[in-house]
């Protein structure tokens, strides 16, 4: 089949508007939230899972290599496509099919936003849980990719444990479902392997996620800290007290900064770092525990302890979190984040180490992060323009994960491994753990058409920024 | 395949002869009217690997268990072969209070993590039947859950971390130490409810939780399943909700509390902080008082012994049920799993129903005897629930059921959507099929 032949099949199959194939408009197609950049042979935008389905069968017989994408707001290059791939985008499948206030759940296609379906069905009492920073633009879709966390995956968990069923289609075109209406189903947990899947195992096109009732209380802590370190002594003790709150953000000075120079979160900007705390449950069971977690931060060397007096002040702090990443565009143009995690009790040796790495490449790290389960993100924040400065921000961010491998942690909490970090897998996995792993792969899908390239070292990592992007663009137009 | 004598040697060989069971205590590994040629225990991971290579290496087929507290589950085994003892790996490797992590061996029980755990106010929410001879690998193998899934969900919620040896001996592991992770693939969840037919697992990370420190039930009588029904979803829709909300009929009711004595027992087991625990007791009592016959509250140990008489009613030690159902089905579906309290099912009296309202589904328990019924008729009947349990939006997985009925139909109800991936993942994980042969879906 020729790459024309291959158009005019999909193109019947979807409409001619809804393939993407010059250059000129495949550009918004080839990044992600990360630093590679790389232009699909074409962009597809379907309507419903037959579409998928046909598309994919397409693209199976046809050879092709086929990349889902979100919003591309993913951050370890997820959603980048090799220039022969074909990748599907889902913008028109972004309906909330369902809301079942019984069961509570809601049935949902991939293009749905994050916050969109938390907003709609806190209109019924309840609400999506899953929290990422980039929920007022991120897909449901991606966040099953990559198993997104957020803010409240401390108390509530990751994606994976907010998804009931999914529909999904095969490299093949074949149409399955996992999981069910139940929150068990019969057979291998296959609905649990395929979530986090970073798109290698099948593309998504419903989901039924479950819903979490609203709490009767939530109250929302900031506490101010002098510098980092007595912030992070406040972490394992609030913890260490037996209490795992909703979230438990922490917020360093720079970060602080950042914020502030957007929007005015009621950050003091003279502190060296704040930690961010919510609680949530029965009015007694807030009150009871409130104390202690004042307690703790009082404890632990806090200059001071407030708590937001409304939603209106809530909503600010939060939004100071959310858009932190953003306001880094205040310091610097761009940014490179690394997502580490340690055990809880070892945050003080990480970040010293972090701010060590700092000092010896000179680059300038921002931490704004998951504290509460020890999920870091040290943030390198550079001119890419300058030349060496890119190479130097990866060779940093390879120590800092390089220590937290050291230190008993991981390379990841909830970005994924991607293109980005396939390289450093050795540090967490023998050769043996990880050909079990691409069993799964290989159940899933036979071929290995979908994603290739990703999660795993190949000894090839293909850096796509690293070429001008237009002598391989647009090979199908 | 080789001769008995020759196959206990060559086992002896490799692993000592201490950790080969005398053949006169075999009958302690039967899987229904099933016996293994011979049980090894091996004492830790490798031996365990030594004894997988060797089966890799044979083509035996191996049996593995530790607790022998859910051998019941699962379908007949599918050809002769060797029991595979885990419960000489039953070490707490590493308890970090101050990270909230526990990594333990498979071969230590409930009783025993729970019991570490508490000494210093944590918890991993799991639950299994027997809980002082349930392990954490067979939970995890299981994917065996207690009374409270609905509020803690299911055993793969907790699995941070997993150390398995393959069907051809290779030691593995998955994720890690930490609460939070996505790199690599979600193997955790992979083998969690998988029966043993993917990898033998030997060693568990949890993530834990501050354990309650005050406990209660409510128990209410209601005049019938309607009722309690009713009353139940009410209480379920309020800020108080328990933890875990189950309506009991039958013979399950009178074994949480013979002097209810009516026709459908609703029971909140609640559990926090002394603070909140007085209001949602007090709300509760006051929700239910006005619709039900009676409402009794059990606090301390008698609130124990009753979380743990609900937690063993699938499989208690001593006068267990003959046949054991369970539904998964979503809540809203309720009415329909209360009403297989008035099916009767070929031969056998009605069910006793424990319908878990939170999550959703529940199970179907009989205490009669079955071995008098037509093992056909019970199959029929068995088939029946399965389909009737599909309809609702489930399945129905049979538990516990006469041997000879198992020959008729598959316990684990319709194969399910995804099948030819279930297949494919059995081929890579264990292509000569020597992992628990025969007994998971569809034959797996």
């Amino acid at each position: 089949m020729t790459s024309y032949e291959f158009l005019e099949n999909i193109r019947t199959v979807v409409g001619d508007d809804y393939v993407i194939a010059h250059q000129e408009d495949l550009l918004v197609y080839e990044y992600d939230g990360s630093v590679d950049r790389s232009m699909p042979g074409a962009v597809v935008l379907p309507a419903d899972t037959d579409q998928v389905s046909r598309v994919m069968r397409i693209a199976y017989e046809a050879g092709l290599t086929v990349v889902g994408r979100g919003s591309g707001t993913g951050l370890s290059g997820g959603a980048i496509t090799p220039p022969e791939g074909l990748q599907i985008a889902f913008p028109r499948m972004n309906r909330i099919l369902d809301v079942d206030t019984v069961n509570r759940t809601a049935l949902v296609e991939p293009g749905v936003i994050n916050l969109d379906l938390d907003n709609h069905v806190r209109g019924f009492g309840m609400r999506y849980a899953p929290d990422p920073s980039s929920q007022r633009a991120c897909s449901l879709g991606g966040n099953i990719a990559e198993n997104a966390g957020g803010p409240h995956c401390l108390a509530y968990g990751a994606t994976t444990n907010h998804v009931i069923g999914m529909e999904v289609v095969l490299e093949d075109g074949e149409v399955v479902h996992l999981g069910g209406l139940a929150r068990e189903a019969a057979g291998y947990d296959l609905r649990g392997a395929f979530v986090g899947s970073e798109g290698t195992f099948g593309i998504t096109t419903k989901i039924l996620v479950r819903l979490l009732p609203l709490p009767e209380t939530v109250r929302t802590f900031l506490g101010i800290f002098p510098d980092i370190d007595s912030a992070c002594t406040a972490v394992s003790a609030v913890i260490g007290h037996g209490i795992v709150p909703a979230a438990l953000e922490m917020i360093d000075a720079l970060s602080i900064k950042a914020v502030q120079n957007v929007t005015d979160a009621g950050y003091p900007n003279d502190a060296g770092a704040v930690l961010l705390i919510e609680l949530e449950g029965l009015n007694e069971e807030v009150d009871e525990v409130s104390g202690e977690v004042e307690a703790a931060l009082w404890d632990t060397g806090a200059a001071d302890v407030r708590v937001a007096e409304d939603d209106a002040e809530r909503e600010r702090l939060w939004v100071g979190r959310k858009t932190a990443f953003g306001a880094f565009g205040t310091i610097a143009p761009n940014y490179y984040l690394v997502d580490g995690v340690v055990p809880r009790t070892r945050l003080t040796q990480m970040l010293r180490k972090v701010s060590e790495v700092s000092e010896r490449y000179g680059i300038t790290i921002a931490n704004v992060f998951h504290a509460g389960d020890g999920n870091l993100h040290p943030c390198m924040l550079f001119d890419a323009r300058e030349p060496g400065v890119m190479e130097n921000a990866m060779a940093a961010a390879a120590e800092l994960m390089e220590e937290c491998a050291l230190l008993g942690g991981t390379l990841s909490g909830e970005h994924g491994i991607g293109l980005e970090k396939k390289e450093f897998m050795p540090l967490v996995y023998t050769d043996a753990d990880m050909a079990a792993m691409q069993r799964v792969r290989e159940a899933f899908a036979p071929e290995n058409r979908l994603n290739p390239g990703k999660i795993f070292p190949d000894g090839s990592y293909w850096r796509p920024a690293a070429h001008p992007a237009a002598l391989t663009v647009g090979i199908y137009a | 395949m080789t001769t008995t004598p020759s196959i206990a040697g060559q086992l002896a060989e490799l692993i000592g002869p201490s950790a080969i069971v005398d053949a006169g205590d075999l009958g302690g590994y039967a899987i229904g009217q099933w016996l293994p040629v011979v049980a090894a225990k091996p004492p830790n991971a490798d031996e365990v690997a030594e004894v997988m290579s060797w089966a890799h290496r044979t083509g035996v087929a191996v049996y593995p268990s530790a607790g022998r507290t859910s051998t019941q589950l699962g379908n007949a085994p599918a050809r002769p072969g060797i029991a595979l003892d885990l419960a000489g790996l039953n070490r707490l490797v590493d308890f970090q209070p101050a990270d909230l992590t526990v990594s333990v061996e498979a071969g230590a029980t409930i009783a025993q993590l729970d019991e570490a755990l508490a000494q210093d106010g944590k918890h991993v929410p799991i639950a299994a039947p027997i809980a002082d001879r349930a392990t954490i690998g067979g939970t995890l193998a299981t994917g065996i859950s207690g009374p409270l899934r609905s509020a803690y969900g299911l055993p793969r919620d907790w699995l941070i971390g997993i150390s398995v040896v393959g069907a051809d001996g290779t030691q593995t592991k998955a994720g890690g130490k930490v609460v939070k992770n996505v790199t690599g693939y979600d193997l955790n969840r992979l083998y969690t409810g998988s029966l043993g037919t993917l990898a033998v697992i030997t060693e568990a990370t949890f993530k834990l939780a501050p354990a309650p420190t005050d406990w209660a039930v409510i128990l209410a009588a209601f005049d019938g399943v309607d009722s309690a029904a009713n009353a139940a979803q009410n209480l379920q829709s309020q800020y108080y909700a328990p933890l875990g909300l189950h309506i009991l009929t039958g013979e399950a009711a009178q074994r949480i509390d013979p002097s209810m004595g009516e026709s459908a027992l609703a029971v909140a087991v609640s559990g926090g902080r002394p603070a909140s625990m007085k209001r949602r007791v007090e709300d509760t009592v006051g929700l239910w008082s006005p619709v039900a016959g009676t409402v009794r509250v059990a606090r301390g140990d008698e609130a124990n012994g009753l979380i743990r008489t609900l937690t063993d009613l699938p499989a208690d030690a001593e006068t267990p049920p003959s046949m054991c159902v369970r539904i998964n089905a979503p809540p809203s579906a309720l009415p329909e799993v209360l009403a297989f309290a008035n099916v009767p099912m070929g031969n056998l009296p009605p069910p006793s129903v424990v319908a878990d309202v939170g999550f959703g589904g529940g199970r179907l328990l009989w205490w009669g005897d079955p071995e008098s019924a037509d093992p056909e008729n019970v199959a029929t009947g068995l088939r029946g629930i399965q389909s009737a349990a599909g309809r609702l939006g489930g399945a129905a997985i049979i538990e516990r059921c006469p041997d000879d009925a198992k020959v008729h139909f598959d316990v684990w109800g319709e194969q399910p959507s995804g099948m030819q991936i279930m297949r494919r993942l059995k081929r890579q994980f264990d292509p000569q099929n020597i992992l628990n042969p025969g007994r998971f879906v569809g034959g797996l």
